[in-house]
């Protein structure tokens, strides 16, 4: 999967997930300014998870800020499978 | 008498039933209450070659179950004080954590800090400088050779320190004796659940360094010799269906969850998950530590019925850690029990009955637990009887003992024979309706954050003054859901109030993880204050609901400044 595709995946669950359409969202997008909190951030990571059949260990989602973070973590999952 | 030491070696001794810790990588592990003893006393041995010596605190970050229970147990074995605190999370910045817990390390004088060297990677040199005088151990590190330790700790001993409030600003640590602990662990084994090790299971996924996930599926069972299922808490919050699926396939008889956690689960789980389950093993599905929604609880119900969901199985409960967890229980097997008041009678200080549709709905939370003593009383201390509104004041063998080195909390809180509460509510003969929260407290996905922490931040804005701003919950549309809302004097700038409205959400966002759901302007010089100068909060909240609040720069005259100035 590429980052294109991956990052199309993400919109597509944030937007099920928070059931609100997410305008401007870019890879460079700051985590923090979407309006997510830490318990739809985890409802995220799930979903991810769960589609892609990675698991993301909790100490490897503490020190992300942008989109393109969460997604670089998740793509090295997908590598190391 | 008996302490949760002496009832471990109990079930070591006698009983052949196994906790299961499910890991976040999907596998099991089995432990006997035999071999729980023994990892805990390695834990304890390992404790002390680092140092430590009775009495002395031992602060825990160790998110998963599979290693926090041993550990905590550990130290009650070898005679140590545990202070569990709970880990970073993936939004708060660092640095207001590694504030955290330096105030909690500082207060507790914790000889020692045991956590997994992933952790302490991650805080890397913010945990140095947040703990001068603790000795950090990391788990992997901490000489675990099996010794048999002796240590029979007396009744007045301290058990364990659980520190309240989740924020920066000075966290308390509630003193808990084993006298305390040992009182309430039976309580709410034998009289709130008459668990029995022959038959029940519990399964839990709350975070263990919070009272009822400790105090209720750490401590309590062990009295029991009840077993276990602990899943991790993010794992239930990345998928919420893992929660029912191990009650479905350990035959789970009891759990405990916030209201929050019910809704979640209502909205997260599919169809395709649910379509193997079988819960009619569930006989407890307990709901506390936050307000409780009867709605959010029929929804579940109805959603999980054909799944074999028992709505009798609801059991609301109340408590809190200054009382070691649980005040109150519903009465095993009853219906969900609601009482429909007026609400504007309510806020004067009566439950009314009322059939209105406008009626406020309240869940009850059952009767005291035998031996402790609930009452209401009002604003001068005197006792108000049935479907009177006012402050819910307990006392009872479970009661802490107080605050860490905290003598004027202590006194305001404790003094005076009653533990304060400072919830507010009503009895109506033995059954407990809780109306309101903490006074100012902010309770959101469970946990409480107290304004004056979010104030502070907020009023590092550019634009906000110091004092001169409110934070409450309420509930906002469309969803209904409780969320924050902080309201500041300030002025509405023209075309300024997206860059301050960013600027707010950010600065409460990284050092709470909270969203800001509705930031409101309003002029200076209006927020309501007492007569010595504090801000009055609910008095802020009501005008917010009601919508008498003066807002900063009407509409309309935005809109015509705008008008003459791109003219």
């Amino acid at each position: 999967m590429n980052n294109e595709e991956l990052f199309a995946l993400f919109r597509e669950v944030v937007q099920s997930i928070e059931k609100r359409p997410l305008e401007d969202v870019t890879p460079d997008s700051v985590i923090a300014d979407l309006g997510i909190d830490s318990l739809g951030m985890m409802e995220i990571v799930g979903e991810l998870e769960s589609r892609l059949d990675v698991m993301i260990p909790d100490d490897q989602l503490v020190k992300l800020r942008t989109v393109a973070d969460l997604l670089g973590v998740v793509q090295k999952r997908l590598e190391a499978r | 008498m008996s302490t949760l030491v002496h009832a471990l070696r109990h079930a070591a001794a006698t009983s052949r039933a196994e906790h299961v810790f499910l890991r976040p990588d999907g596998t099991e592990r089995r432990v006997r209450f035999d071999e729980l003893f023994e990892e805990a006393q390695g834990y304890g041995a390992g404790f002390l070659a680092e140092g430590a010596r009775p009495g002395d605190r031992v602060a825990l970050i160790v998110p998963d179950p599979d290693a926090f229970v041993p550990a905590f147990l550990g130290a009650l074995v070898a005679g140590l004080v545990p202070v569990p605190l709970y880990p970073p999370s993936s939004v708060i910045k660092l640095t207001a954590y590694g504030s955290t817990v330096s105030h909690v390390l500082r207060k507790a004088g914790a000889k020692l800090l045991l956590l997994p060297r992933s952790q302490r990677e991650l805080l890397g040199e913010l945990l140095t400088a947040a703990a001068p005088e603790t000795r950090i151990v990391e788990i992997e590190a901490l000489p675990r050779e099996h010794r048999s330790i002796d240590v029979s700790p007396r009744p007045d001993d301290v058990a364990l320190l659980q520190f309240t409030s989740g924020s920066t600003s000075a966290p308390k640590g509630v003193v808990v004796t084993h006298a305390q602990l040992a009182a309430n662990g039976r309580s709410i084994m034998f009289d709130g659940l008459r668990a029995s090790g022959d038959v029940d299971r519990g399964v839990s996924w709350l975070p263990l360094y919070h009272d009822m996930g400790l105090i209720g599926f750490v401590v309590a069972p062990i009295f029991a010799l009840v077993p276990v299922v602990f899943l991790p808490t993010s794992s239930f919050i990345r998928r919420p269906s893992s929660w029912l699926a191990a009650i479905h396939k350990h035959r789970g008889t009891i759990t405990f969850a916030p209201n929050f956690a019910y809704a979640l689960a209502t909205r997260a789980i599919k169809d395709r998950d649910l379509a193997g389950w079988d819960l009619s093993c569930l006989r407890v599905a307990g709901c506390g530590a936050e307000p409780i929604s009867a709605p959010v609880l029929r929804a579940f119900a109805d959603r999980f019925a054909p799944a074999g969901f028992r709505e009798t199985a609801y059991l609301p409960a109340y408590g809190m850690a200054e009382a070691t967890l649980a005040l109150s229980f519903s009465p095993l097997g009853r219906t969900l029990r609601t009482d429909r008041v007026d609400p504007r009678a309510l806020e004067l200080g009566e439950a009314t009955p009322s059939t209105d549709e406008n009626a406020a709905e309240i869940v009850g939370c059952g009767v005291a637990l035998p031996g402790t003593e609930i009452r209401i009383v009002g604003e001068d201390g005197s006792v108000l009887g049935d479907r009177k509104v006012g402050e819910i004041v307990v006392r009872g063998p479970s009661i802490a003992t107080g605050y860490f080195d905290d003598e004027e909390a202590t006194k305001a809180t404790f003094g005076g024979g009653f533990l304060r509460t400072g919830d507010l509510g009503y009895l109506d003969g033995d059954e407990l309706f809780v109306s309101g929260r903490k006074k100012d407290l902010i309770i959101l996905r469970g946990r409480n954050y107290f304004p004056q922490d979010i104030e502070t931040v907020v009023a590092q804005v550019d634009g906000i003054a110091e004092g001169g701003c409110v934070a409450f919950a309420s509930k906002l549309p469309p969803s209904d859901e409780e969320s924050l809302v902080i309201v500041a004097e300030a002025p509405l700038r023209e075309g300024r109030f997206e860059a301050l409205e960013a600027a707010v959400k950010e600065r409460v966002y990284e050092t709470s993880g909270l969203v800001v759901g509705k930031l409101v302007l309003i002029r200076r010089g209006t927020l309501p204050r007492t007569s010595s100068g504090k801000v009055r909060r609910a008095e802020t909240k009501r005008r917010f609901v009601e919508g008498e609040l003066s807002l900063s720069g009407e509409r309309e005259h935005v809109d015509d400044h705008r008008a003459e100035n791109e003219g």
